[in-house]
């Protein structure tokens, strides 16, 4: 288990070297000129030719991924913001915290909701148990977030006056955002489980389980829930992966300042240090989310334990 | 048991994220005397001389002050931090006698060490280049008098200063490399950066300074909060979270129509700009054309522009500088041969020019978001009359880099001219840096004698101070300008202010000051 533990981080030297370089490449395609993003319009083509000389903006795209490595390994520096002048580290790191933070609100409601609501599907299939959730479901997942986090808005912070609009001062800012959120991700859920759940209660050791008289309520929860949540462990781990980037519309909408949000910004003034800071932040929190997933597989189930202690 | 367990563990989970969720209020505090703003982005920097953005500039003109203070609300300058400012017989050179007891919000008092140490700050900034580019240099005559001098004669001297804020020569070099990263005492305005509540990237304060040189202000505290979508910052403004917002055309008679607000329209003094260019190496044959151009400039309707795009706020304009806000300005009505919409005519000498089923003319570029809209508006205008382009919409700071490069065909820009017309040499004079939306001295030769002759009004028009012959150079030379059919004015976009009603503000398309606002009692 340790063995595989580790294979998996050595396998993130790569991952980010490969998210590095596609995104140097990318920035090199797309049209800019850091050097006029630091210095303003005000500047003479000198002063920008002599900012981006002394970037190393000229130099050919490998050498600078080159030098952004050699960077980060040597000095354990990600570089300064050209916008801001801060280390890029400094400035992402709380901005990557806000959005972790609203990422497991978000992941705790939908798997609170969307998990039972999905096996309730599954276990009362074709009942109003199951369709009610599922014509739910499919109509959330057919709403964009943006439309529902703006009608959530209107009623809640316009009308009623509950919540406020915008930022995450206190607990209160963060009902409308992560509710939003939600929404979108809990339909997701219910879909996946049921889907999953419906596999497995068709399997043959579900029907062996009744025929041999074990009760209902033991077989779904302890034959075939167990085996569904498999499937459901990795679609958790990869959502909340794609939510770790992925809330841009919720952070926008709320004017919150997530990491997501700050990619955009990024992207848009060409800050190149930023846009890299955040891909090789997310892609290191992908990849051990995917490790924390196989770790989890192995106790859920006994096959893949005693694989992994064979040793791989 | 174990169901008891997993559930405890899921409400614990939640319970400890939404702890770290942190404190604090929403909106602003009545009680405790204090305005909540709305920023449109966060915050880059807190230095003055590193930036460029206006939602910067509207921060910092409640923290930073400079010699003179710009009076947006009844248009010219006040004396700020200068007592007196005389100038020599050519104005090549400015005595400048500083205000006594001025002190810093780090307690120190503003000698003229200070203003000489701000001055060569804001010339080593490329940020502050169009500002200082006449100047040559300040130096100290005694402690509360400088002397200015220019490279040569330069009348229009006010917004310079205006623009190079005095900063506290002890704060910024003991602040060092971190100067702008941090909030700072180094400024003299009436508010001063809230060390407690910094977080430029979503929200930050500023609190009364209680030995302000013009007695404390009225409010004691402002917050900013960054919101940058548009509909959240109404239904924040509608929810009382903000107190005093410029608000989007599109959402003003909704606004309007609440009965919840002060609202107050005026003309802004932004002009949206339509500009040719004849120096484009695709299609700069076609827009060397004069026929070409002036069926562009009869194709232009700018009551259609206003009514689509401003919902008819907007004042359709031949003017390149709104004369309400700039000394010196040319008046509405002294262009000779304004062009008017005429679809008919534009299509009729698009004929005469060879061109009898329609030209296409390259790349329309505009940056998107505001621009955008009136692109998009004009470029169906000029579709209509048989001018064919590719509207090309691309990011503020991919789309402004390209203007600087003259890498476009057509183009939509807008022009902030707030203080004086010899601001228009950034857009006629050969010397210009940076945005220059048309260039006149360019290989193509077509305009290369006017442009030597743009020079020479600008620099008549910059060595008097008399208002009449400056407004008559600027006129003459406005008139010379607007015939080249390049670049031309479209619309003043207006500016639409909602406060509070209990705020007695006193609204300004841009750099407002708290200063001047009070809570009614």
């Amino acid at each position: 288990m340790h063995r595989y533990i580790i294979k998996r981080l050595l396998f993130l030297i790569p991952t980010v070297l490969g998210v590095t370089l596609i995104i140097f490449i990318v920035m090199n395609i797309t049209p800019g000129n850091p050097g006029r993003m630091i210095l303003g319009p005000n500047a003479t083509a000198a002063e920008v030719e002599a900012m981006n000389e002394e970037l190393g903006y000229n130099d050919p795209v490998l050498v600078r991924w080159f030098n952004y490595l050699k960077n980060i390994v040597t000095k354990g520096n990600f570089g300064q913001s050209y916008s801001t002048k801060l280390d890029v580290f400094d400035e992402l790191w709380p901005r990557f915290l806000i959005t972790l933070r609203l990422a497991v609100l978000v992941l705790v409601l939908s798997v609170c909701i969307g998990v039972p609501l999905g096996i309730l599907s599954a276990v009362k299939q074709n009942s109003l148990m199951d369709t009610i959730p599922t014509m739910i479901a499919f109509f959330l997942a057919a709403v964009p977030s943006f439309v529902v986090g703006i009608l959530l808005m209107y009623i809640f912070a316009l009308k009623l006056g509950w919540f406020p609009s915008f930022g995450l001062k206190s607990a209160k800012h963060y009902v409308l955002p992560v509710i939003a959120a939600t929404i979108c991700e809990l339909s997701a859920y219910l879909r996946f489980t049921k889907s999953s759940m419906l596999e497995s209660i068709r399997q043959d050791y579900v029907r062996t389980a009744r025929a041999k008289g074990v009760a209902e309520r033991t077989v779904i929860w302890k034959h075939a829930l167990k085996n569904a949540l498999l499937p459901v462990v990795t679609s958790i781990g990869m959502r909340f992966g794609c939510l770790l980037a992925g809330m841009v519309t919720t952070e926008q909408l709320f004017s919150i300042p997530g990491v997501g949000s700050l990619i955009v910004e990024s992207i848009s003034t060409k800050d190149e240090p930023m846009v890299i800071g955040c891909a090789v932040m997310v892609s290191i929190c992908f990849t051990l989310l995917m490790i924390g997933v196989d770790v989890i597989y192995a106790f859920i189930d006994p096959r893949i334990r005693a694989k992994y202690s064979k040793g791989w | 048991m174990k169901r008891f367990i997993s559930l405890f563990m899921s409400a614990l989970m939640l319970a400890t994220v939404l702890a770290g969720c942190g404190g604090g209020n929403q909106g602003s505090d009545k009680s405790e005397n204090s305005v909540t703003l709305r920023n449109t982005a966060f915050l880059t920097t807190s230095d003055p001389n590193q930036t460029t953005n206006t939602h910067e500039y509207t921060v910092h003109e409640n923290i930073y002050e400079g010699l003179y203070d710009l009076n947006e609300a009844n248009g010219g300058y006040d004396l700020r931090l200068a007592e007196e400012i005389e100038a020599n017989d050519d104005a090549s050179e400015y005595i400048v006698t500083l205000k006594q007891g001025v002190k810093f919000h780090n307690g120190e008092t503003m000698t003229a060490d200070d203003v000489v140490f701000s001055y060569n700050l804001a010339q080593n900034s490329p940020k502050q280049a169009s500002y200082v580019r006449p100047l040559d240099h300040v130096e100290k005559v005694d402690d509360y008098t400088v002397k200015i001098v220019m490279k040569e004669s330069f009348s229009p001297i006010g917004h310079m200063l205006h623009k190079v804020k005095i900063l506290s020569q002890k704060e910024v070099t003991e602040q060092g490399d971190n100067f702008g990263k941090i909030a700072n005492k180094a400024g003299t305005g009436p508010y001063m950066w809230d060390e407690d509540n910094y977080n430029p990237m979503t929200s930050w304060s500023a609190v009364a300074f209680e030995d302000y040189h013009r007695g404390k202000a009225a409010i004691d505290k402002i917050t900013w909060n960054v919101i940058e979508d548009d509909t959240s910052a109404i239904t924040a403004l509608q929810n009382g979270e903000v107190d005093y917002m410029i608000v989007p055309i599109s959402y003003w008679e909704d606004i309007k129509s609440s009965d919840k607000f002060t609202c107050i329209e005026k003309e802004s003094n932004e002009v949206m700009t339509f500009c040719i260019n004849i120096e484009s190496p695709t299609y700069g044959s076609i827009l060397q054309n004069d026929l070409v151009r002036l069926a562009i400039m009869y194709a232009i309707d700018r009551d259609g522009v206003n009514k689509l795009v401003c919902d008819g706020y907007g004042t359709p304009t031949y003017m390149y500088i709104n004369p309400s806000y700039a000394a010196a300005a040319p008046s509405a009505d002294s262009l000779e041969n304004p062009i008017p919409f005429n679809l008919e005519k534009a299509k009729q000498l698009l004929a005469e020019a060879g061109y009898p089923n329609g030209v296409d003319v390259g790349e329309f570029l505009a940056a998107a978001g505001r621009n955008e809209s009136y692109a998009i508006a004009i470029h169906a205008q000029l579709e209509a009359a048989g001018i064919r382009s590719k509207l090309v919409v691309q990011d503020y700071s991919v789309a402004g880099d390209r203007l600087v490069a003259q890498e476009y065909d057509l183009a939509m820009a807008y022009d902030c001219g707030n203080y004086d017309f010899n601001n228009f040499e950034q857009q006629s004079a050969s010397a210009s840096v940076g945005i220059k939306n048309c260039v006149y001295d360019g290989p193509a030769g077509k305009f290369n004698d006017l442009s030597d002759k743009f020079d020479e009004w600008l620099k008549e028009g910059a060595s008097t101070a008399d208002m009449d012959k400056r407004i008559a150079i600027y006129t003459e030379m406005y008139n010379a300008f607007y015939d080249t059919h390049t670049l031309t004015p479209v619309i003043t976009i207006p500016s639409c202010i909602a406060y509070n009603k209990g705020l007695n503000a006193v609204a300004v398309p841009t750099d407002y000051r708290v200063y001047d606002w009070s809570w009614n009692a």
